[in-house]
């Protein structure tokens, strides 16, 4: 078997997830979209070879075993199945991998028919994998980026081949054991977490800071330079602001024009729902770490004292921290 | 019975890791808050696979609450296809008729995972269990609403969860989970309760049962190194419509070259040169 | 049902009827004074709780770092073969500065190197977890992340167990024992400790460097595992108190010792005496390029035995710094061995009460003629007044000045001037140094009725 690259895309009422672009891009234009309204999807890359499999709602069980159904062919002999990190992806690729009885590379950052690189440790680590057998992983959104903006193809002109699964088998539903969770509705973005992902202006704050008071802190002086305040994920696991402020991959991706960033490592996952900010400062006791490498100001200093000196900067209250 | 996934960490020289994540301990106090729900005692079987170590981890969790513990002793670096084979073997041997509910009562009705684990953190290893069971999933739930848990009457009615899960761009879901099933859920979600001291000590003398796991894989890779940005590539531009979308996919942007300086400073010194710079630029007076 | 913590309780509660205790005996913090008492408990085979409220014991646990642990041989024999320690030491030095000159008395033993041992420099984290271990080995029950945060008692108002911050966190016992460290908050609690006066404190703080086993052993000039402990006499930048510097394995600890009225008085901050020490002739060459991995703080009870409290009240007993029971003034630096021998009187003390059924007062005055018996209350008694001396202001600013100056005299050599004589340079110096030798008498006297 050649080695080779296949991207499978889960598709939603016609949309592409984030990242599937840049995963068809990854597999060289190699494509399989599933989904619902896969015929009005648009890809923003080149497209070499594309199998349309209308499949209902998201259903990652049956999905996965349905694949192989209908184009069970194709997968065997692809080497490397691409999925996008986005949520259905990273729900739909280890269903894959189990149906296939492959093993599945998570997290992948790049990602060739010969080679998968993986991060790990919450981001700090890099591994590299060879191929040697046939895997199936899932690329993390938005650090690829694309090599050309291509006008949007509705993939549907292009395909190569279109089936349907049925939307699972009266048989099964009277079963006790109903293989997939049912969607009832789609809610779109909170209110709460809206203002973050169009706000031009952001900061955020990571583990560097040392409690919740900080973020107080902090709410005091975005306000005061009209930014939205957000923070990763380590900081909403602990609670201390809300989870709907979470920037990145599995949170909110924003855009803004600039972005500060206090005590953020830059894991991946945070970075890559970043957007493209003009301009970045950032405050960090670690010279090396990648949101420093990022940024155009890099200031290492620990970010806990910078906070309250630049809350007493900005005449903030009476603050004796 | 409710079984929680719990992946132990051995503390190591990285203080940032070592333990239990925030997303497991929060899926051990959903599957408590569960059984509290109900009229009846459901059990809560909390599992890990790991090294002996793992035990003081479980009998916390023994401590606050959890009816039964089992260690599955193997490396935790297994593949997680590897883990979750061994995790569904284990809950299969449980008890016959338990996943697809001929038991009766004490048939398997949640298993709960973190969403997440803190070293690996490839999230895949609660879709492969479900898979391995070939029942249900529901992974990443940001809320769970354990008022409408439909169960009073345990042996007929099926079970179901209501629940949200995050999708990309802020987007969220509601779903409808029936039981059997298995869930992730987020460390933001809620926090484990403290035990009693007495608890505690009672927990500290059960019995933990240990079974024998797999050696291999381990997810080891050929190479390893640390994290710095992959290089985007980038686009030439177009038109409007089509560069907002792919930067909104993707943030790559062509725009982005600025000279980057870092800097060592004392921190009020610091504080000053972040207002200087935003001056500089205009984002201040 | 949710996150049931106790939220704001009374911090001492009084309950209606002693229910039946769950315990026999509560020691209240897993420090060297708690395990100690709790091993000797449990071996008596009474069920102890042992409560301490960091992670685990030790976790917050800091100090200089050199521990005597010869009063182990009765609870662990053969103990050096387990404890984990840094190094042992076999050269302590005494040293005495001024900004420009150090005195160094130095004394080396290779039999400290050897079983029995005499020193080791240990962490505190290792150490006391260890000695924790040895406590659940034995048989007591541990249980960490827990604060005690009242004493509970019965309507007649004895003590009958301890509240801590966790729910149902209600411990029941007819003994208490205070192991809690500095400013015990249980002592406190039962109505032993007076007043807290500040002159009675020191201020103890310390930084640790890293760097490479290899550099120490080679500017220390030991090896193996074998350690130095220096003390220092006027180092502390004016303030009154004394520094030391102590070899880990691949670490070394230097800190300093501060009269908490003189430090506020100077209105400089600790850290910068610090720098100052590390900065010193005498000390820059043996810390240099040693990468700061710590820094931490910590009050000491200083006064000694004028500062004890009463150590037994009915059901309840004080033990280790809870009960100031620490010589931290200048030139010496022993706290661990004092908590672990009052940790273990106290645990002998209770196990004999529980065995004649009274834990009165009373029931517990063995406890008090324990430790006179010992070195705990023997030391004490005889260094009452050392504290006083070592930091006064003519130990601590005008004798460093005299003494450093006159083995200079003694040493420089002067030609064409001939040497002066030994008498000559003792009236000079101690002129130039403003000390009095009605003063000189005297602190000569106490010096002696308390080392000698
Ligand atoms: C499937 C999955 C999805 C994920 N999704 C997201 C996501 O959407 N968003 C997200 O953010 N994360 C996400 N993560 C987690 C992500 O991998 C990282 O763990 C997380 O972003 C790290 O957060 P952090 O930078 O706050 O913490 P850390 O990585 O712990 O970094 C803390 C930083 O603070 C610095 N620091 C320490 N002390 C100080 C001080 N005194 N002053 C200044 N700096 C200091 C340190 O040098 C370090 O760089 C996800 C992980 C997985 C596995
Ligand atoms: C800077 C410095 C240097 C020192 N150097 C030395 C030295 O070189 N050699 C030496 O022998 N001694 C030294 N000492 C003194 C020594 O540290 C103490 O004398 C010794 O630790 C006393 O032991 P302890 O068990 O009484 O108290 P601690 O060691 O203070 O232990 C008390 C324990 O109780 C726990 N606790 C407190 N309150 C509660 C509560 N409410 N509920 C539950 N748990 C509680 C604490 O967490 C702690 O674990 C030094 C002290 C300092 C500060
Ligand atoms: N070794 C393990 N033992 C038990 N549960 C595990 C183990 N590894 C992963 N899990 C569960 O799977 C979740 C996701 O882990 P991961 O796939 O490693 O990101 C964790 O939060 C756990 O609930």
């Amino acid at each position: 078997m050649t080695p080779s690259m296949l991207a499978v895309i889960p598709v939603r009422d016609g949309l592409v997830p984030a990242g599937g672009d840049e995963t068809i891009a990854e597999c060289g234009g190699r494509a399989i979209l599933i989904g619902s309204q896969t015929a009005a999807a648009e890809v923003c890359t080149g497209i070499v070879e594309v199998h349309l499999v209308e499949a209902g709602s998201f259903e990652p069980g049956r999905w996965a075993r349905g694949l192989l159904e209908v184009l069970g062919r194709e997968i065997a002999d692809t080497t490397v199945l691409v999925v996008p990190g986005s949520p259905d992806g990273r729900d739909l690729g280890p269903r894959l991998a189990a149906c296939l009885d492959r093993p599945l590379l998570a997290g992948a950052i790049s990602i060739t028919a010969e080679r998968v690189v993986v991060v790990r440790a919450g981001g700090a680590e890099v591994h590299t994998h060879l191929v040697h057998e046939p895997v199936v992983a899932t690329l993390q959104p938005g650090v690829r980026g694309l090599e050309q903006h291509l006008e949007p193809t509705i993939a549907a002109e292009r395909a190569t081949g279109s089936h349907r699964l049925d939307a699972g088998d009266a048989g099964e539903a009277r079963d006790r054991v109903r293989r997939d969770a049912r969607v009832l509705e789609v809610l779109e973005p909170d209110l709460a977490t809206i203002d973050l992902s169009e706000a031009p202006r952001i900061i955020g704050g990571g583990a560097g800071l040392d409690g919740p008071e900080r973020f107080e802190t902090l709410v005091e002086i975005s306000e005061h330079l009209g930014a939205a305040l957000g923070a990763t994920r380590v900081i909403t696991d602990r609670g201390w602001i809300d989870h709907a402020k979470q920037i990145g991959t599995t949170g909110v991706t924003v855009d803004p024009d600039l972005y500060i960033s206090f005590g953020v490592s830059g894991a991946v996952q945070h970075t890559a729902g970043l957007g493209s900010p003009d301009y970045i400062i950032s405050v960090n006791t670690d010279p090396h770490c990648p949101m420093m490498q990022l940024s155009d100001l890099a200031i290492v200093s620990d970010a806990n004292a910078v906070v309250d000196h630049l809350h007493r900067l900005l005449n903030l209250g009476e603050h004796d921290g | 019975m409710i079984i929680v996934c719990w992946r132990w960490v051995a503390p190591g020289d990285d203080a940032r890791w070592g333990g239990v994540s925030s997303a497991d301990s929060s899926a051990l106090e959903l599957a408590l808050r569960l059984r509290e729900s109900q009229p009846h005692h459901e059990p809560v079987h909390v599992i890990t696979l790991g090294p002996p170590g793992a035990e003081q981890a479980l009998r916390t969790a023994l401590a606050a609450g959890a009816d039964a513990a089992t260690r599955i002793d193997a490396p935790v670096a297994l593949q997680s296809s590897v883990t979750a084979a061994a995790i569904a073997g284990a809950i299969a041997d449980l008890g016959d008729g338990l996943i697809d509910g001929s038991a009766g009562p004490t048939r398997l009705n949640w298993v709960i995972c973190g969403d997440y684990s803190e070293d690996r953190g490839s999230g895949s290893t609660p879709a492969f269990i479900a898979a391995d069971l070939d029942i249900a999933q529901a992974l990443g739930l940001v809320a769970v609403d354990i008022g409408s848990v439909d169960g009073s009457d345990a042996s007929t009615a099926a079970m179901t969860l209501f629940a949200t899960r995050r999708l990309d761009g802020g987007r969220r879901e509601r779903l409808e989970i029936s039981a059997p099933a298995v869930i992730s859920i987020e460390g933001s979600l809620m926090r484990l309760r403290r035990s009693s001291p007495m608890a505690e000590l009672a927990a500290q003398q059960t019995t933990i049962a240990v079974i024998a796991g797999p050696n291999g894989p381990v997810d080891t890779p050929q190479e390893l190194r640390a994290y710095r940005p992959r290089p985007r590539v980038l686009a030439a531009p177009a038109g409007d419509t089509t560069l907002d979308r792919v930067r909104s996919i993707t943030g790559a942007d062509q725009q982005n070259h600025h000279a980057s300086e870092t800097v060592e400073l004392e921190p009020a010194a610091a504080a000053a040169r972040v207002l200087e710079a935003l001056r500089e630029r205009g984002y201040l007076d | 049902m949710a996150d049931t913590t106790t939220g704001t309780t009374p911090l001492s509660a009084t309950v209606a009827t002693a229910s039946a205790a769950t315990f026999d005996v509560i020691v209240v913090g897993a420090g060297p004074a708690g395990s100690c008492a709790a091993t000797v408990l449990a071996r008596a085979g009474h069920r102890v709780a042992l409560l301490e409220r960091g992670a685990f014991p030790g976790a917050k646990n800091m100090y200089g770092g050199v521990i005597y642990p010869r009063i182990l041989d009765r609870l662990h024999p053969q103990w050096w073969e387990q404890v984990p320690i840094q190094r042992w030491i076999t050269r302590r030095s005494t040293m005495v500065m001024t900004e420009t000159r150090a005195l160094t008395i130095d004394f080396r033993s290779e039999a400290w190197g050897e079983p029995p041992y005499n020193g080791a420099t240990a962490y505190r984290p290792d150490f006391d977890h260890w000695l924790a271990d040895q406590a659940v080995a034995a048989g007591a029950h541990l249980l960490n992340a827990t604060t005690a945060v009242g004493l509970l008692r019965d309507a007649d108002q004895r003590i009958v167990g301890v509240r801590t911050d966790r729910p149902d966190g209600d411990l029941w016992a007819s003994t208490v024992i205070a192991c809690d460290g500095v400013n015990s908050f249980i002592a406190k609690e039962a109505g032993l400790h007076e007043e807290l006066d500040p002159a009675n404190y020191t201020l103890g703080v310390k930084e640790t460097l890293a760097l490479p086993r290899s550099v120490i052993e080679e500017r220390f000039g030991v090896r193996d595992r074998h350690g130095v402990d220096i003390e220092i006499l006027g180092g502390t930048s004016g303030v009154n108190g004394g520094g030391f510097l102590y070899t880990n394995l691949d670490t070394l600890a230097v800190g300093a010792v501060l009269k908490l009225p003189a430090l506020a008085a100077q209105q400089t901050r600790p850290e910068e005496i610090i720098g100052r020490l590390k900065a010193h002739p005498a000390i820059a060459p043996l810390v240099e390029g040693g990468e700061i991995v710590e820094y931490s703080a910590h009050v000491i009870p200083e006064a000694g035995r004028s500062m004890m409290p009463t150590l037994t009240t009915d059901r309840l007993l004080v033990t280790g710094d809870a009960a100031a029971m620490c010589l931290a003034a200048g030139i010496w630096l022993e706290g661990v061995n004092f908590a672990m021998a009052s940790g273990m009187a106290a645990g002998e003390t209770v196990a004999e009460a529980l065995a004649s059924g009274d834990t009165s007062a009373r029931g517990l005055g063995g406890y008090e003629r324990r430790l006179r018996d010992s070195f705990v209350l023997a030391d004490h008694d005889k260094l009452r007044r050392a504290p006083g001396l070592v930091l006064s202001d003519r130990v601590q600013h005008q004798y460093p000045e005299m003494i450093t100056g006159v083995v200079e005299r003694m040493f420089r050599v002067d030609n064409p001037e001939p040497k002066p004589g030994l008498r000559r340079i003792l009236r000079e110096e101690r002129r130039a140094a403003g000390v009095r030798i009605r003063d000189l008498a005297r602190d000569a006297w106490i010096g002696f009725r308390s080392f000698g």
